[in-house]
């Protein structure tokens, strides 16, 4: 399965589902380099623990896989995986090669 | 006249047998859907419910769950976190196994399935979490160390949850009950309770009454603007 393609339609879609619960100025752009997290993030933390909620529900609906996006794994990376959105990418694509 | 709960998603844990049973005929006496959850099979058959069997301190197994529920309902209006293991003895003689399973299924179920309801919760904009606590939690008997302990951790959740879901309009808020006649309650010396409850302000056992009044608070749609409340019954505190 292509895992990449998979979670580019994801992101896409939970972006799109986010967006709309969310008011104009805490919208966030679904682009590799849209910062979601720390310092120049349109997210605060709760928008940011929504945005992981509607990507960890879209995953289950899409790919039919329950996966926790925020576990020790991806704590424990040297590089925080939840900067960008492409960071973001990366880590989906590799929980689910290995789930 | 339409029922006080028509339309409305109830989730109850430990809904076979005890409190949850009959808070689970209640709400569907009131024209609720429940949705029960336990560790063994059903106890309640009817068309308004809808039981799912799961060990509520298995974190992927409580998501798969839930998951499957979203699919199903597509909103849950409330939720009663009930399900909890009692193991009353003196701590210098309590088992390991005894402790770890009223931490687990007391304090991390009743977080997993509220993080996990929550996410329901948070897209309709509107939720009820209740807690089912203890008088245990304030009186502190000798032989519940353990239980007392994971049941002021369950107060806390609430309080804490309270915070972090009101964004949502999602209350989260505690009852504390006293001692009523359920199975949980062989596990305690007919005679300790006893002496308990002869001490209490309003020295008798509860009722399931007395429950229902106070979960029909919480849950009522004026209730947006209690939460991270603790109501003790009995005069407890």
């Amino acid at each position: 399965m292509d895992f990449q393609k998979a979670v580019n339609e994801i992101i896409a879609q939970s972006v799109s589902s986010f967006n709309q619960t969310v008011d104009a100025d805490q919208q966030i752009v679904n682009a590799d380099s849209t910062v979601i997290f720390g310092p120049g993030s349109n997210l605060d933390s709760l928008g940011f623990v929504n945005f992981i909620v509607t990507i960890e529900a879209e995953v289950d609906t899409t790919l039919n896989k329950t996966i926790f996006i925020v576990d020790e794994e991806s704590m424990e990376q040297s590089e925080n995986p939840f900067r960008t959105i492409e960071s973001l990418k990366k880590l989906l694509v590799k929980k689910l090669q290995s789930h | 006249m339409s029922k006080k709960y028509q339309g409305k998603n109830v989730v109850i844990t430990g809904a076979r047998k005890g409190i949850g049973f009959q808070l689970a005929n209640y709400f569907l006496s009131e024209g609720a859907f429940v949705i029960g959850i336990s560790r063994e099979e059903a106890t309640i058959s009817d068309s308004s419910y809808k039981h799912y069997k799961l060990d509520i301190s298995q974190a992927t197994e409580v998501q798969k769950t839930f998951m499957a529920i979203a699919k199903e309902f597509k909103k849950i209006d409330i939720l009663i976190n009930n399900a909890a293991v009692l193991t009353s003895q003196y701590s210098l003689i309590l088992s390991e196994k005894s402790a770890r399973d009223m931490m687990e299924t007391n304090v991390l179920g009743t977080f997993f399935v509220s993080k996990e309801c929550a996410k329901i919760m948070m897209k309709n904009k509107v939720g009820r979490i209740i807690n089912l606590g203890s008088m245990a939690s304030a009186l502190e008997p000798m032989g519940d160390a353990v239980y007392a302990a994971s049941k002021s951790a369950v107060i806390t959740l609430a309080n804490v949850l309270s915070k972090e879901f009101s964004q949502f309009n999602v209350t989260c808020n505690t009852l504390a009950v006293t001692a009523i006649e359920t199975d949980m309650m062989n596990s305690v010396p007919k005679e300790k309770l006893d002496q308990i409850i002869k001490a209490l302000p309003v020295p008798r056992y509860a009722k399931i009454e007395d429950i229902i009044n106070v979960v029909d608070f919480f849950s009522s749609d004026k209730s947006d603007y209690i939460t991270a409340q603790t109501i003790y019954l009995g005069g407890v505190h």
